[in-house]
């Protein structure tokens, strides 16, 4: 719980404005609005008596009014909508920093975590959904922990200074009566203890039913397609009837205990006022009590009613919000993966000589290695691809370039330094990469190939454009380069988003171009067409590859075959053709599949 | 410039319905719940008359027992009130309670409403529609909707009868206080209609901002490894940043109003009370009014502006709950795009057999033909299958032969008829579907495999299992039959799964077989045993195959070789070898150059 505490605190720091004023204005505000009854007794009671009453305040008020010509009482009355004024506008002003504070915290909240998550490894994506994130990012911090943030906090804060000083004055105008009118109180709080774990457990039921329910109503949804081949459409609705009832009764039994509870709870309050009438009007009648002290007393037992609806909220509130803010802290608990090291530096241009030297790499927990004691060179402006089976582990490999993941063992250099010495974003903007799924943004064209790299000119953009082999396809669209793609690129076809991927790593002017297996969309004389384009336009680019295109293997400076995180084999294409290995069956299948697929 | 990507708040301008017609259509809900809503309103009227009864009996206190030192009297006045309170606390509850089971029977009505109107709609719709959307309709909406049912009733008929009764009884005791005090009123009614005016537009803004917000992050976490090899991690936190800080620039706007507007007005309970007071004692002195009076006017005040207070707490309910509302009759207008026949006709089991005359279709009719001018016949008791790469268009027979979605040319009949002229339950009735994504239901492996049928007999489901081997592993779990199966089936294997599919298939007895056979691999061992079971399933059955492992449809008897949404080859297995065309370079893909590996060909 403390941690969590902690955890809100730290960002409150920088807002030490709006703490002043919650911290020091609400007490303020308070005592205005504690003050706003002692006026109606004063004036109730120089009705009765036709006299100011005996009280400082009092007669300095109607003093004070009569300087100016006005009874006493206008003078109270005036003083009554001046006081009323001033504690609506106080906390108008208090209220308006806590809303704002809510939602300056909701933002923070929200950013904060996202800013983390961009700086996450690939374990971290493994662990949580993309759903799961964005639900932590949105509803939890927008509907269950921005209210609680701020203005849960501070109104408990306000509730306890209400009944404080609501008790004080009290007390100031008649103690005995005072502690006659608190005597429900201890009731209240014994009955609000007693009575919340039965609430919880109700409300833990009615839960257990929702997800039930939603369970039901997921797995119909899944699987139409079986309900609706087998006609099944009846069984599902009457299962999801049933699903409905339960919940409806055990929502009912909820609001039932809820019910019964929040009636106990205004009973006993109500007792209250019942008492001060009672007792209060014994004391009018025997002890010379007045009217307006006995009006007043019943004000201020009013008062104390909402500060208890406050607490109690802010205690169901806090439960939920200490989840939201538990499920916010797990996103911070994952360590990065990849960090930029101290000794980080950036550097110059470099030449693309990257070498493997006993390279490991594991997931903590997993009993084998993912890639197993790898070495390998590749000089500058040379052409490598890489081939193996889906989980032989290439595309692990390749993540370890620009520092996706780091090697479990072993090193992995280029130009002669440790990746690991170099700036992250340094060595990144000489890579380029084209993943095997193209990945593009609701944004323009020319704002997905630049990605925010401001750096970027026209005429390098229209260059990339144009060795992708994009540039007559743009040219066609009515907006051309700031023709929006959709959601995800969905006005594109998959051999444009391809393409538009592949300008995107061309315009970082890479020294090593990295694809992975990303030209799958794209015919063979598209493809070879590219890559007459590539060779041409960057002869000392140095390529890493994972492709099973025949074209391209034939045309690469080195082969490596990949079997179980291990290389079986390398060398040129002709040399393991003849060799009759693993990779010579490999690419007769390729062959095969190049044929049925475009041939 | 975020497209599309949240639809949830976005809702097509033709079903945008407004929220007074929204409301409107609420109502024939509330119809079979007349009685019971009378009775809530009989006693809310009662419970709110008794709750004004208090501030006149405390007039009473005031004026009468304290005025005349009577404490016996005090004692019965006070006692009195208490029981009145609790009469009232009582009344409202059993009015709360049972305008809590009407809320909740609406709710199961509507819900119920939905998920009918859900499930008539055709495939195509559930391609639009992520099952989470469809969910958050039934669950969130609905509720929203009830919390709404259940505090506007209290809200509008309470408050009404409360605000009624208050100046009823300010008129009667004092009718010159209560025509001062009437006359702040208006004020309080203009800021209302004002502050109404100014923040709805800004109501949904917010909430247009928010999804903004939503579809960013989405956007920005599925593309985050992009992202971070680009090193562009800064590009999407400013883009990011920029959409919260749109989003907090606009509520922070509402905020601040909604506190402007509600201190504003509860300032005017301030100042009606300070004119109770002035005009009070000018009264009092005069003789017309008492001290009990006044006392009881303060009271009177401050329960006038509860409804107030209540409004305040429920604002951000309402407006969700109206959203809510739009969204549900914008899904219970989506229009069935398949309907059943008007004169269907009945069919009995297949004796002749299925033909495709023809059949073209494009799934967004836009040109782009999953199957183009297919024609074929599968005889009774014969075993088709169909193979090709995936994307050839292979799954789309089958989701035409079951009337998933209807050809946009050509025709596809069964013994002669066309299926259009069959009713959909009917039509499907005669086959049995095997999925390669093999889905479990929550609930037990009998109700798995019965699919919850009452006309399945247990005997029947033990058959069925029996036949596919899939009984030898059902008998070693713990609770046999009776199993539960955890969610989407996770504790089964596949090769279990997919035994207990073909049982599933095999308990309806199909006319047809239809079967998606799982393109994933399994083990050499549960390969061998499905193949074994497939063939018991297959036997004897006209069957329709989509073949992912060739090894299933060596013996078929004929074999549909489909590419590009078109039947480019047809024969049997030697045959379309001998040929050496297409279908032989499949086989020769998944059969020579690799050692037991499944292909992604398929």
């Amino acid at each position: 719980m403390l941690d969590k505490f902690k955890w809100l605190w730290s960002y409150y720091r920088g807002y030490w404005y709006v703490l002043a004023v919650l911290l020091l204005l609400t007490p303020v505000q308070t005592v205005f609005q504690v003050s706003i009854p002692r006026l109606i007794e004063f004036t109730v009671d120089f009705v009765k008596t036709s006299a100011v009453p005996s009280n400082a305040v009092a007669t300095w008020l109607a003093a004070f009014g009569a300087d100016y010509g006005l009874s006493t009482a206008a003078t109270y009355a005036l003083s009554l909508v001046t006081l009323g004024l001033c504690a609506s506008a106080l906390y108008c002003f208090v209220q308006s920093h806590r809303a704002w504070m809510n939602i300056r915290l909701e933002w923070a909240f929200r950013q904060k975590a996202f800013d983390g998550i961009t700086l996450r490894g690939p374990d971290f994506f493994n662990k949580f959904r993309t759903g799961d994130l964005v639900t932590r990012m949105t509803d939890d911090v927008a509907e269950k922990l921005s209210w609680f943030a701020c203005s849960g906090m501070f109104r408990l804060y306000e509730a306890i200074l209400m009944v404080i000083f609501t008790i004080a004055m009290m007390a100031l105008i008649d103690p005995m009566l005072t502690i006659w009118s608190v005597a429900p109180l201890p009731f209240l709080i014994l009955v609000f203890f007693k009575t919340s774990s039965l609430l919880d457990k109700r409300y833990e039921r009615l839960q257990k039913r929702i997800s039930r329910f939603n369970d039901v109503m997921e797995a119909c949804f899944s699987g139409i397609r079986v309900v609706k081949a087998y006609v099944k459409e009846k069984a599902q609705k009457s299962k999801y009837d049933h699903a409905v009832t339960e919940r409806r009764d055990a929502e009912i039994a909820a609001v039932r205990t809820h019910a019964v509870i929040e009636s106990l709870y205004m009973y006993i309050w109500q007792f209250g006022i019942i008492i001060v009438l009672l007792v209060g009007g014994y004391y009018v009648i025997n002890a010379g009590l007045s009217i307006g002290k006995l009006i007043a007393f019943i004000y201020y037992v009013v008062y104390l009613v909402f500060p208890m609806f406050d607490i109690g909220q802010f205690l169901v509130k806090s439960r939920q919000s200490a989840v939201s803010i538990g499920r916010l802290m797990e996103l911070e608990d994952v360590e990065p993966m990849v960090a930029d090291g101290g000794t980080a530096s950036g550097f110059g241009d470099l030449s693309g000589h990257i070498k493997f030297d006993h390279v490991t790499f594991s997931f903590t927990g997993l009993d084998r290695n993912i890639i197993d004691d790898i070495s390998m060179e590749i000089r500058p402006g040379e052409t490598v691809a890489l081939v193996g089976r889906v989980g032989s582990g290439k595309s692990w490999l390749i993540n370890m370039i620009p520092r996706l993941v780091d090697p479990t063992g072993g090193t992995i250099k280029i130009d002669g330094r440790d990746l690991r010495e170099m700036q992250l974003e340094s060595l990144r903007s000489q890579i380029g990469y084209v993943p095997q799924e193209p990945v593009l943004f609701s944004d323009t064209i020319r704002n997905n190939i630049i990605l925010g790299r401001d750096d970027v000119s026209d005429d390098l953009i229209d260059w990339a454009i144009d060795v992708s082999q994009l540039k007559s396809e743009i040219d066609s669209f009515p907006d051309g380069i700031e023709t929006a793609v959709g959601t995800r690129g969905m006005m594109l076809s998959g051999g444009q988003k391809q393409r538009l991927s592949l300008a995107r790593a061309l315009v970082g002017k890479p020294r090593i171009l990295i694809l992975d297996d990303c030209t799958s969309a794209l015919d063979s004389s598209t493809e070879v067409a590219l890559w007459d384009r590539l060779h041409e336009v960057m002869p000392g680019m140095t390529a890493i590859v994972i492709t099973h295109r025949p074209d391209t293997l034939e045309q690469a400076d080195r082969i490596y075959v990949l079997e179980d995180g291990r290389i079986v084999e390398q060398g040129l294409h002709g040399d393991l053709v003849t060799r009759d290995g693993a990779y010579a069956k490999m690419y007769r299948r390729y062959r095969l599949e190049e044929e049925v697929a475009y041939g | 410039m975020v497209s599309d990507f949240y639809e949830d708040d976005k809702i097509r301008p033709e079903d945008d319905i407004g929220s007074k017609k929204a409301f409107r259509k609420l109502m024939p809900l509330l119809r079979p719940h007349r009685s019971g809503l009378v009775f809530c309103l009989i006693l809310l009227f009662s419970a709110t008359i008794l709750s004004l009864i208090w501030p006149v009996l405390m007039k009473r206190v005031l004026d009468v027992d304290i005025k005349n030192g009577d404490f016996n009297g005090l004692l019965l006045t006070v006692a009195a009130i208490g029981l009145i309170q609790a009469l009232t606390l009582v009344f409202q509850y059993i009015q709360r309670i049972r305008l809590e089971i009407i809320g909740q029977d609406v709710m199961v009505d509507l819900k119920h409403k939905l998920f009918n109107h859900i499930l008539s709609l055709d495939v195509s719709f559930f391609d639009r529609n992520p099952v989470g959307r469809l969910m958050a309709r039934i669950e969130s909406d609905t509720e929203s909707l009830r919390m709404l049912f259940t505090n506007t009733v209290v809200l509008i008929v309470g408050d009404l009868i409360l605000i009624v009764g208050i100046f009823g009884l300010m008129f009667y005791f004092s009718w010159r206080l209560a025509a001062i005090l009437l006359a702040i009123m208006p004020i309080i009614a203009v800021l209302v209609i004002v502050f109404e005016r100014i923040t709805t537009p800004r109501f949904l803004e917010v909430r247009k901002k928010m999804a903004e917000v939503t579809a960013q992050l989405t956007e920005f976490l599925h593309g985050m490894s992009i992202i971070q090899i680009f090193h562009r991690g800064s590009y999407a936190r400013s883009r990011v940043y920029r959409a919260n800080k749109l989003k907090f620039d606009e509520d922070k706007y509402v905020n601040i109003a909604v506190c402007v507007f509600f201190n504003t007005v509860f300032f005017f309970e301030y100042v009606m009370v300070a004119l109770t007071l002035f005009f009070g004692v000018y009264w009092i002195e005069q003789g017309a009014i008492t001290v009990g009076t006044i006392g009881m006017f303060i009271v009177l005040i401050w329960r006038s502006f509860e409804p107030i207070w209540r409004t305040s707490e429920q604002l951000a309910n309402i407006q969700k709950a109206i959203a809510g509302a739009k969204r549900i009759f914008a899904l219970l207008n989506e229009k069935q795009k398949l309907p059943d026949p008007a004169k269907p006709v009945a069919v009995g089991g297949i004796e002749k057999g299925i033909r495709f005359e023809n059949v073209s279709l494009s799934y967004n009719d836009d040109g782009n033909y999953a199957l183009k001018d297919v024609s074929f016949e599968i005889p009774v008791g014969r075993r088709v299958a169909l193979v090709g790469v995936t994307g050839g268009g292979k799954t789309t027979v089958i989701s035409l032969l079951l009337r998933l979605y209807d050809p946009q040319k050509g025709k596809i009949t069964i013994d002669g008829i066309d299926i259009r002229d069959i009713r959909k339950a009917d039509l499907r009735k005669r086959f049995a579907l095997v999925l390669q994504d093999i889905l479990l239901f929550p609930g037990d492996v009998k109700s798995n495999i019965s699919l919850e049928s009452d006309e399945v007999s247990f005997d029947r489901v033990i058959d069925a299992s029996r036949i596919v081997e899939a009984d030898r592993f059902i008998m070693r779990l713990p609770d046999g039959y009776s199993t539960e199966v955890s969610e989407k089936g996770s504790n089964f294997s596949r090769g279990e799964r997919q035994l207990l599919s073909f049982a599933r298939a095999l308990v309806t007895d199909p006319d047809v077989l239809l079967l998606d056979e799982a393109t994933s691999s399994v083990d050499p061992e549960t390969e061998r045993t499905i193949q074994a079971s497939l063939k018991k399933l297959m036997k004897g059955r006209t069957s329709l195959i989509i073949a992912h492992r060739l090894s299933t449809i060596l013996d078929v008897d004929e074999i549909m070789v489909i590419r590009s949404g078109e039947i480019i080859e047809r024969g049997t297995h030697t045959e379309l070898i001998l040929k050496d065309g297409y279908y032989s370079k499949l086989f020769h893909l998944q059969f020579k150059s690799r050692n037991g590996v499944v292909s992604n060909v398929g």
